[in-house]
């Protein structure tokens, strides 16, 4: 349904707006347009490409010296660290000293309550390394000197 | 963005490749087989011995106690089970590869330094002899000597760690292997005997004893370290480590410490020549230089090593080896064999005297009268005849003796060592 249909009491009015308006598409269509526009339009329009592409290029460069930057960083610290740190505490410190005699049979000796334990003789040192058995291999308590003899109390002291 | 990404990733590789070149060489990893790695595999697969009724059996099981007792089913089943048997094929494994690394950093932990591994290869020990004496009871002696002569090799690698007590409980390891295939050489074939011998004889040599203690130098350096940047808690902490006692470490807090480690430092450094004099120069060093010395200074009486003790045991443990070697050529030839082992300990061959079923081999070296060295090959059921052993080894149980060496040692002796 249109106009016209719409509004039968008033053909003429209808007829002379779109004779005008045809006229004036045809004029603007007819007319031919500007060499200067068009360059200028065409260069605005690469224009517009071209600026996201500086954009990202800019970003990528700052992301790389950005990232750079933080791995100097990162690696000046790191040396840093390692040469200024303190000695680490051992985090087993507590476990490590020489034993008590009613320390839990699974405990490591550390290498000091060795020593210490050879200092009685060797025996006690092997003793001490299979703590929590309670059967060093007595041919193997005979395998050395026994510092006190009378301490071992085997069968060739 | 991928571009700058791929840069960025190779811009902090770049600078973190060094560190990880540094932690460990490629090239190292690739081509240096490690044995230290299959053991750990061997030791984590091994099944417990201690907390198990049959567990303390095995722990007994090669001893001089209990090796005249056959292998029974019991102990059987615990051999045959996946977890022994996976543990024991790592030991060859592991005992095929030269190289052995136990990551240790003596310079790093000092005196806290954990031997985690020497622990484990005494239980591996324990579990491969304990198969050895069960090949050898069923006539396998191929399969026995094998698990003998890798048990050595166990022993020589847990002992090249460069740390002291690692080698001395490598010796008691080694012994330990060389007793229980001497219980069994009278029955073996000529065939295996001959391969033994050539075995035995194609081990690689022990860690050297002196150079392993030249390496104690680092427990003083680590001392001072750790002891200068600690708080006095930590200090106290440290002396009680190094004292065993709360007491003393009290008593040893309240030193000038620094000091007393300062004073120690001549007599550390003097560590390589000590270790490598002569046995019997080394003791009448040790008691006109060195002890004076050490039992003046509180710090040193704790913190300087049982050189002596270290160097006896690394002559015993030569001893035992060449007693095996004798041995093993008597089993083949007869006693005639025995003049081609000379006792480096005395002045002609290693004494010898038969039994029924089997013979003992003795040496020279005594550290106390009547009790030399010595290794007796075969079983002998029941209990010693206190009168037929040589050496006076009254009251052993069992027919696998091995004599003491208590540390006096009688300077006679000591003189003929060329140690």
């Amino acid at each position: 349904m249109n106009n016209n249909q719409q509004d039968p009491s008033h053909p003429a009015v209808s007829d002379e707006l779109s004779k005008t308006l045809r006229r004036s598409v045809e004029r603007i269509v007819a007319e031919p347009v500007p060499g200067e526009a068009v360059r200028r339009s065409v260069e605005r329009y690469l224009e517009i490409d071209r600026l996201p592409a500086q954009k990202r290029r800019q970003r990528k460069w700052l992301a790389l010296a950005a990232g750079l930057a933080a791995a100097a960083l990162l690696t000046v610290c790191w040396m840093g660290r390692t040469i200024d740190r303190a000695p680490i505490e051992s985090p087993v410190q507590e476990v490590l000293g020489p034993p008590a005699k009613d320390d839990a049979p699974d405990q490591i000796p550390s290498l000091q309550a060795c020593r210490l334990a050879l200092r009685d003789s060797p025996e006690a040192m092997l003793a001490l390394l299979d703590r929590g058995a309670g059967h060093p291999l007595m041919a193997e308590s005979c395998w050395l000197t026994s510092v006190q003899p009378e301490r071992s109390g085997g069968p060739d002291h | 963005m991928k571009c700058t990404s791929r840069i960025l990733t190779f811009g902090v590789l770049a600078f973190a490749s060094p560190l990880t070149t540094e932690a460990a060489p490629p090239s190292q990893r690739a081509d240096t087989p490690n044995a230290a790695l299959v053991y750990w595999q061997a030791f984590a697969s091994m099944p417990r011995l201690m907390d198990t009724k049959t567990g303390e059996r095995i722990i007994d099981a090669s001893s001089y106690q209990t090796i005249d007792k056959p292998v029974d089913d019991e102990l059987r089943k615990f051999l045959e089970q996946p977890a022994s048997r996976y543990s024991l094929h790592m030991l060859h494994r592991a005992a095929k590869i030269e190289h052995c690394e136990w990551g240790l950093d003596l310079a790093e932990d000092g005196g806290e330094l954990l031997l985690p591994h020497v622990l484990n290869a005494r239980h591996l020990m324990r579990l491969s002899l304990l198969r050895a004496r069960d090949h050898f009871e069923h006539g396998r002696h191929i399969q026995g000597i094998d698990d003998v002569i890798d048990t050595m090799l166990l022993a020589r690698h847990a002992g090249s760690d460069g740390v002291t007590v690692s080698l001395l409980a490598s010796f008691s390891i080694e012994s330990t292997a060389g007793l229980v295939v001497a219980a069994y050489l009278p029955k073996m074939p000529p065939e295996s005997l001959d391969l033994l011998a050539k075995q035995l004889a194609a081990l690689p040599a022990p860690a050297v004893m002196s150079r392993t203690l030249a390496n104690e130098q680092y427990l003083l350096d680590w001392f001072i370290s750790r002891y200068e940047s600690a708080d006095p808690t930590r200090r106290l902490r440290l002396c009680r480590n190094l004292t065993g006692s709360d007491e003393e470490a009290k008593t040893l807090a309240s030193a000038d410490v620094l000091k007393l480690a300062t004073e120690l430092r001549p007599l550390f450094a003097d560590i390589p020549h000590l270790s490598s004099l002569p046995l019997d120069r080394l003791e009448t060093a040790a008691k006109t230089q060195v002890d004076p010395k050490v039992r003046s200074n509180p710090l040193g009486k704790v913190l300087f090593p049982q050189i002596l003790a270290a160097r006896r045991g690394e002559a015993v443990n030569q001893c035992r080896n060449l007693l095996l070697v004798a041995a093993v050529d008597v089993a083949r030839r007869g006693p005639a064999a025995l003049k081609d082992h000379r006792d480096p300990f005395g002045d002609g061959p290693f004494a010898y005297a038969a039994y029924d079923g089997g013979f003992e081999l003795t040496s020279r070296l005594e550290f106390l009268p009547h009790k030399p060295i010595g290794l007796r090959a075969g079983i002998r059921p029941g209990h010693l005849d206190p009168e037929g052993t040589p050496g006076g080894t009254a009251g052993l149980p069992s027919s696998v003796w091995m004599i003491v060496i208590p540390c006096l040692a009688r300077k006679s002796v000591l003189k003929e060592m060329s140690i």
